[in-house]
């Protein structure tokens, strides 16, 4: 046996997978996606965006009804759901209530016929992998709930399955635990190289935890891409303003500079001359008081001013002061670390301008169609 | 495999190659798709079957082998088309097919055998035989393989032979009958007629207007009735001013109640009688059940609110009939209470008010527990405030607490409608000289011996209750089918108004004092010589029950047994197949359901008569029979038990078993059963009290050798064999209420620990 | 799922298995006689016997039902214008008993080869005189006296549609007065009615009970109650009355035709014939000469019995005429 047949790690490819509920709602369209294998790949988006669907019909939980699914390039579309092989953990745990620890992460095996001291020993390894081992006889319902979807996770992990699947895993612990079980989680999976398929609508989670991120919308995939890519260059304004925060300013390119509300500063950034939407995340504005001394600031072009702004509101929120300026461009919202925060008042004038590695310029939506308009939506924690 | 991990091999990234702590795989093999499939079994047991047993039979007895209904000696080459489709599905399971081609040749093979099958014996009219019953069903379930496997039913191979076997027992068992008393009621002769309806409607037993022997006109008595009725809605409307359409509908509507009116007080015939009956008996039962609910709730004396769980309780264990066999001792011309105590010479006990009085003291506790559901459900909190806000008791209970138990009184009332016009019992015993349809059914069918008529009759009966539980559906959301439970709330509820207390308390008590006085001369009855006339202490009719009774009562709790755990799980597996999967004709599934539960016994009794005692399911005088309409006829307990169940646990551990690899019936198993195992012994358990108590539907289908106790304590009661009908309604009763008490017992300890692991 | 096949299979088997096959007797008279049949004839063959109770209308109506796979092979006691309708309809046959020539002559002169004479009782009053005394009225001693208002809500009789003991009565009133004539004394009797009940002996238990002051019906019923404890008296209508003669017969394609044969020979033998009044609580005169008349049973010589025609009120139509009749003039009226 080679090492590859023992880790279990599958690719799982996705082909233009559709689901359509009663009749016409469409959950999911069209989708297309490759997940390398041993990789943990996040699905990502607002609730019904057609995410835990996908998951889902991974599993085999729910039939595609257009497209096909291949794990381990077998296609496994019309395949039970108990024969793919791919086991998954649930927002709620799902722990069997009548049967104790032992018995909740021997269950799988149990399906499988393994017996003996083959069970003791792969129930004891699982449980040792997640930290809860000599707790075998706990009842499941006295557990905590950190303590649930660890023998959660060692009851899908002992499977050795071909791609383990996270439903929302964390969305029912509180804040602390969570970002300590998902580290656990990402060690482990890491550890174990297993394919992984993991949904959430936290984009922080998300951004932590993933080889790569799949932004859906409407049943659509807005980006693929690793977080790095997705916050500093989205595809469009949805997933700009899902992943982390920013302020959409209208623009005007020439290729080569851009000019927002009379501040104009170069791009390196190809994109078609004219309207241009300017995405600014909130660490990407600065007070013109600094600019003498801050780095990576926009290249300007002749004239060298900045965005004229007046201030709306200050938060202070001790690291930081989170800002709201009113701009000719608009609203614009920034968070700033510098030293001339402190003397910020509501209705100063001051002059702004951006760091580029903050700056990415969009398409206008308005002109070019953007495949999903993200108006009034609230912005992304 | 091989290629799998070729595959694997070369996709997997180096840095993946790191150590594992699991070190055996053994598990995927085992999880992957077979090459061959199981379904294999099933086709070959088919085809060993076509060949073993005879495909069908001369008589009533099954187990028969008669040479000449072997498939050989009966000459009709197309039947071997049923074993060829069996090899052919058995060929296509072994061969390493891809699983949606494989799947689509079962499918195809099996479902062609079957129909063959069936087609071929609704063609000869030739019983089937066992042979017919095994190789069938095993082709059944080679569809049900092929189903799954073509992906066409979601699900493994055991949903969808549930599927199939559940979709099947209801269009044979339920809906087939059913069509059955349609087609007699609208076929005769072999000919399409409305004759016989038109007859059974202008026959003065169905409707009776105009009576010779009074001096006055009954026909313009009811017109006048409707016009008032007409009339007085259309001065209130106008004096209310409302908008011309409502006032159009609303004379309308007045006018029809004021036909209703003057044909109760007016005409006669069953279809007045029984339609007047269930309004009074609902109205009635309602109002006590909304009395007992809250007074179960919020009376001041402790001892009451305690006995309200026993009442709920009586109309389980008690046959029908029991209770109106007690008052003719009691209420009767020479009864105790009415002429011994009261010194009243009346017969009023025969006829529509001893009916009523009868069904009233019956569906009360039904009322009660449904109406009981809702008033718990009310919040204590709002009507504090509404106090708080200065408003009085009254106010209080008329803007607040009336308004929130609306829906559970509407409910109540349209489950005693149903109730009572599917009653057969208490109409026999006390009907006195009128008619209603549920007897109708049974004298047209047993006294007069005109199927035709007990079918219009039935066809009747079962419209109008059709018509109720869409009312019901309608008014109330889907709430009807699953049992309306209320969380009861915490919070102290303000008392009653003390005159409003004072008065229900009354009606209570008088209820108490007849039920306890009717069921205590069901036991006085059994130790006296001669019920009413000589009070000598004897043992004599419990030594006469012990020769003719125990027997019979004995081979009830059998057959009641035996359809009891059939009842209960097919209940459990129809909500489990309705709450949890989807798949097409869901729907029907439950409108089978619904109907088993909707339609009165006395039509499904006629039903069971008309479809099955000739051709090719010839079941009557079997003790089959008996036992396929307890189990159709309380499955629906069984069901909304399992629907509430469902309910109650979460879908993603059922998920999560069949992510680990457990089939779905593995997942029941395992999973399910133990969760759900308290409402599934309330299922068993009720469905054989339901079937030790049925009498309506049973009557039709009891045989020499398969007499069951109700019948024969209705013949006995009819006959005149007081004592010892009271002996066996006694026996009955202590019997039935031991099996609920344990259950009841059972529910209490196990409740607890469930209580702690049902999330 | 194998196991599942398994279960239903085993079920299917269980449910079948429970049918067994021996001797189905449809019995009418009374049940304690139906119930003595069984250990009375294991004893004297060694068979075993079912039977289910059905009143001899329900009886045919069954019998008709199950035309096409008769379940009995034998129907015991009855009325006998059903079991002449029936053997008209082809329903049961003649079988002609080895003690033929034992059973009381006018009898079997009377049915004919039809079917064969079981036992003979008269119609008449069963009246309990306590209720009459209280409600004032005297004892009624014609069919004349029973139209008074006064007895209006005190009489009970069985329902011809369920009941060949009604019909019995409706046949002797049409063959004493006429038909015209009887169906408007049947008008008028119908308003004193309380009820109409479905078995031939339940309107003198209701008598017995107090229910009613007075009960239609065959006497020997009447002296059935009585020997219970009831405080009831028989009296035969001074215009004369109908009987009936029970009957027995072989139902056509009967399964167990032989075990027919052998309970229909035994159970003309006097031995079997005492267990009604003994056992069977049935005081009927047996058909049989050599059964010994039981004290308590009415004296059939000294009541003016008509000549109850029973080729013609054993006709079918006949029958359905007049009973659709009563059921559609008389019965629904309300009281």
């Amino acid at each position: 046996m080679t090492p590859a047949q023992e880790i279990g790690a599958a690719p799982v490819r996705l082909e233009a997978v559709s689901k359509t509920f009663s009749g016409d709602v469409v959950a999911v369209d069209a989708l297309d996606l490759t997940i390398e294998p041993g990789s943990l790949v996040t699905l990502l988006g607002p609730s019904g965006c057609g995410k835990t669907t996908t998951l889902r019909m991974i599993a085999g939980l729910e039939r595609a009804t257009g497209g096909r699914i291949l794990i381990d390039d077998q296609d496994v579309t019309r395949l039970p759901a108990n024969l793919r092989d791919v086991t998954m953990v649930f927002q709620s745990y799902a722990l069997f209530p009548h049967m104790n620890v032992f018995d909740n992460v021997a269950y799988g095996l149990r399906v499988a016929r393994v017996s003996g001291a083959d069970l003791t020993r792969q129930v004891a390894e699982a449980l040792e992998m997640v930290g809860m081992e000599g707790l075998e006889k706990r009842s499941s319902a006295a557990l905590s709930g950190g303590q649930q979807q660890r023998v959660a996770l060692a009851r899908a992990l002992v499977m050795q399955p071909r791609a383990l699947l996270f439903d929302e895993p964390l969305s029912n612990l509180d804040a602390k635990l969570r970002r300590r079980v998902r580290q656990d989680i990402r060690d482990l999976q890491q550890r174990l190289g297993i394919t992984s398929v993991y949904v959430t609508h936290d984009q922080e989670e998300a951004l932590a935890i993933s080889d790569l991120i799949v932004v859906m919308q409407n049943g659509r995939v807005q980006q693929t891409g690793s977080p790095f890519e997705l916050y500093t260059r989205p595809a469009n304004r949805f997933v700009a303003d899902f992943i982390g925060s920013a302020s959409f300013l209208p623009g005007n390119s020439d290729g080569e500079y851009v000019d927002v509300g009379g501040y104009r500063f170069g791009h390196r950034q190809k994109i078609e001359p004219g309207e241009v939407t300017v995405m600014v995340r909130p660490e990407a504005v600065l007070l013109a008081a600094e600019m003498d001394t801050a780095d990576g600031l926009a290249e300007t072009g002749l004239a060298a001013t900045g965005l004229a702004a007046t201030v709306k509101s200050v938060s202070y929120l001790g690291l930081a002061t989170d800002v709201v300026f009113d701009t000719p461009a608009g609203e614009l919202g920034a968070t700033v670390t510098g030293e001339g925060r402190s003397e910020l008042r509501k209705g100063d004038n001051v002059s702004l301008a951006f760091r580029t590695a903050g700056i990415y310029l969009l398409p206008n939506e308005d002109q070019g169609g953007a495949a999903a308009p993200s108006q009034g939506r609230a912005p992304a924690r | 495999m091989v290629l799998e991990n070729m595959v694997l091999e070369n996709l997997v990234p180096e840095h993946l190659f790191r150590s594992t702590p699991l070190a055996v795989r053994t598990i995927s093999q085992s999880r992957s798709p077979a090459v061959r499939s199981s379904a294999w079994i099933f086709a070959a047991f088919s085809f060993v079957v076509f060949l073993a047993l005879p495909f069908g039979r001369p008589g009533r007895p099954f187990l028969t082998i008669d040479e000449a209904y072997r498939p050989w000696n009966l000459d009709s080459p197309w039947l071997w088309l049923v074993p060829a489709m069996a090899i052919m599905a058995a060929i296509a399971a072994l061969l390493p097919l891809e699983p949606i081609r494989r799947g689509n040749i079962l499918t195809a093979a099996g479902a062609t055998g079957f129909l063959i099958g069936v087609g071929w014996l609704m063609a000869t009219s030739i019983p089937f035989g066992m042979g017919a019953l095994l190789s069938l069903t095993s082709l059944l379930i080679v569809t049900g393989y092929g189903l799954s496997l073509s992906g066409r039913i979601q699900g493994d191979p055991f949903i969808a032979c549930s599927i199939l076997f559940v979709g099947l027992l209801i269009v044979l068992l339920i809906i087939y009958p059913l069509l059955t008393v349609l087609q007699t009621a609208i076929f005769i002769d072999g000919r399409f007629t409305f004759d016989k309806i038109i007859a059974t409607v202008n026959s003065p037993r169905f409707l009776f207007i105009e009576n010779p022997y009074t001096t006055r006109d009954e026909v313009a008595l009811i017109r006048n009735v409707t016009i008032a009725g007409a009339a007085l809605s259309l001065a209130w409307l106008l004096l209310r001013r409302a908008a011309i359409s409502r006032v159009v509908t609303g004379t309308l509507v007045g006018a029809i109640l004021g036909l209703a009116l003057g044909l109760a007080l007016f005409a006669r015939g069953a279809i007045v009688t029984s339609l007047t009956l269930a309004v009074i008996v609902a109205t009635v039962a309602t109002v006590l059940g909304l009395a007992f609910a809250l007074l179960g709730q919020r009376t001041r004396i402790p001892v009451v609110r305690h006995s309200m769980g026993a009442i709920s309780l009586l109309p389980i264990i008690t046959p029908p009939f029991i209770l109106a066999f007690a008052m003719i001792f009691l209420l009767g011309r020479r009864g105790l209470l009415t002429h011994d105590i009261l010194g009243m010479s009346s017969s009023w006990i025969f006829g529509m008010p001893g009916v009523a009085l009868a069904q009233i003291l019956a569906y009360t506790p039904i009322a009660y527990l449904v109406i009981q559901g809702s008033v718990a459900g009310l919040n204590a909190a709002l009507e504090e405030a509404s106090v708080t806000l200065g408003a009085s008791r009254w106010h209080t209970f008329r803007t607040i607490t009336w308004p929130l138990v609306r829906p559970g009184l509407a409910n109540a009332f349209l489950l005693s409608v149903i109730e009572s016009f599917a009653d057969f019992g208490n109409p026999l015993i006390l009907g006195g000289d009128r008619n209603y349809l549920a007897t109708e059914v049974f004298a047209a069918f047993a006294a007069r011996f005109d199927p035709s008529e007990a079918a219009v009759y039935g066809v009747f009966l079962l419209i109008i209750v059709l018509l109720v539980f869409y009312a019901q559906a309608r008014w109330l959301g889907q709430s009807s089918f699953v049992t309306v439970t209320g969380k009861p709330s915490r919070g102290g509820f303000s008392p009653l108004p003390r005159a409003l207390e004072g008065i229900l308390l009354v009606g209570f008590f008088l209820w108490a004092i007849a039920v306890v006085g009717l069921y205590g001369s069901i036991v006085y009855g059994s130790f006296v010589q001669l019920w009413g006339i000589d009070s000598t202490l004897t043992l004599q009719h419990w030594r006469d029950l012990a020769n003719a009774g125990i027997p019979v009562f004995l081979y009830t709790a059998r057959i009641a047994a035996i359809s009891a755990v059939p009842a209960a799980l097919l209940g459990f597996l129809i909500a489990y197949l309705v709450v949890r999967q989807n798949f097409w004709g869901r729907r029907f599934l439950e409108f089978g359901s619904m109907l088993s539960f909707a339609t009165p016994g006395t039509v499904m009794g006629v039903a069971y008569i008309l479809a099955f005692n000739t051709g090719p399911w010839l079941l009557t005088a079997t003790a089959t029979i008996i036992v396929l309409a307890f189990i159709f006829r309380n499955m629906p307990v069984a069901i909304r038990g399992g629907v509430a169940g469902f309910a109650q646990i979460d879908i993603s551990l059922e998920e999560a078993a069949t992510t680990l690899g457990a089939s779905s019936s593995r997942t029941l198993r395992t999973i399910l059963v133990p969760l759900l195992i308290i409402p599934l012994i309330a299922g068993l358990i009720f469905a054989f009290v339901r079937a030790m108590t049925a009498i309506s539907q049973v009557i039709f289908v009891v045989s020499p050798g398969n007499m069951l106790t109700t019948v024969l304590l209705l013949g006995w009661v009819e006959q005149g064999q007081t004592g010892r009908a009271a002996a066996m309604g006694t026996l009955l009763i202590v019997s039935m209420l031991t099996v609920i008490l344990l259950l009841m017992l059972l529910t209490r300890r196990r409740g607890l620990a469930s209580g702690e692991v049902v999330p | 799922m194998k196991r599942i096949a398994l279960v239903l299979t085993l079920f299917m088997l269980l449910g079948s298995a429970a049918f067994a096959q021996s001797l189905n007797v449809l019995c009418s008279p009374d049940l304690a006689w139906c119930e003595a049949l069984g250990p009375a004839y294991e004893e004297a063959t060694g068979n075993e016997l079912d039977f289910v109770r059905l009143s001899s209308s329900e009886a045919l109506a069954r019998l008709r039902a199950e035309a096409a796979n008769p379940v009995f092979d034998v129907w015991f006691g009855g009325t006998g214008d059903p079991h002449l309708v029936a053997f008209h309809e082809g329903l049961t046959e003649f079988y002609m008993p080895s003690v033929w020539d034992e059973l009381i002559p006018s009898l079997t002169n009377a049915v004919g080869e039809t079917y064969i004479p079981l036992y003979t009782g008269a119609i008449g009053f069963v009246v309990n005189e306590g209720i009459l005394a209280e409600e004032g009225i005297e004892v009624p001693r014609c069919w004349e006296d029973l139209t008074d208002p006064a007895f209006k809500n005190l009489i009970a009789m069985p329902d011809p549609n369920s009941s060949g003991t009604a019909y019995t009565i409706i046949a002797t009133l049409v063959q004493i007065m006429g038909e015209e004539a009887a169906f408007e004394y049947l008008a008028d009797l119908h308003q004193n009615i309380q009820q109409y009940t479905r078995s031939g002996s339940a309107p003198g238990q209701l008598a017995g009970r107090g229910d009613v002051a007075m009960a239609i019906q065959f006497l020997h019923d009447g002296v059935k109650f009585a020997q219970q404890g009831f405080p009831l008296t028989n009296i035969a209508p001074c215009e004369g009355t109908g009987f009936e003669i029970g009957g027995l017969s072989m139902i056509a394609n009967s399964p167990n035709r032989d075990a027919a044969i052998e309970f229909i020979e035994w159970s003309l033998t006097p031995e079997a014939q005492s267990l009604a009044a003994e056992q069977g609580e049935s005081y009927q005169v047996q058909s049989n000469q050599n059964t010994p008349v039981h004290p308590a049973s009415p004296d059939l010589d000294s009541l003016n019995l008509i000549e109850y025609d029973f080729e013609t009120f054993g006709d079918p139509d006949v029958r359905d005429r007049i009973v659709g009749r009563w059921t559609n003039e008389i019965f629904p009226v309300p009281r």
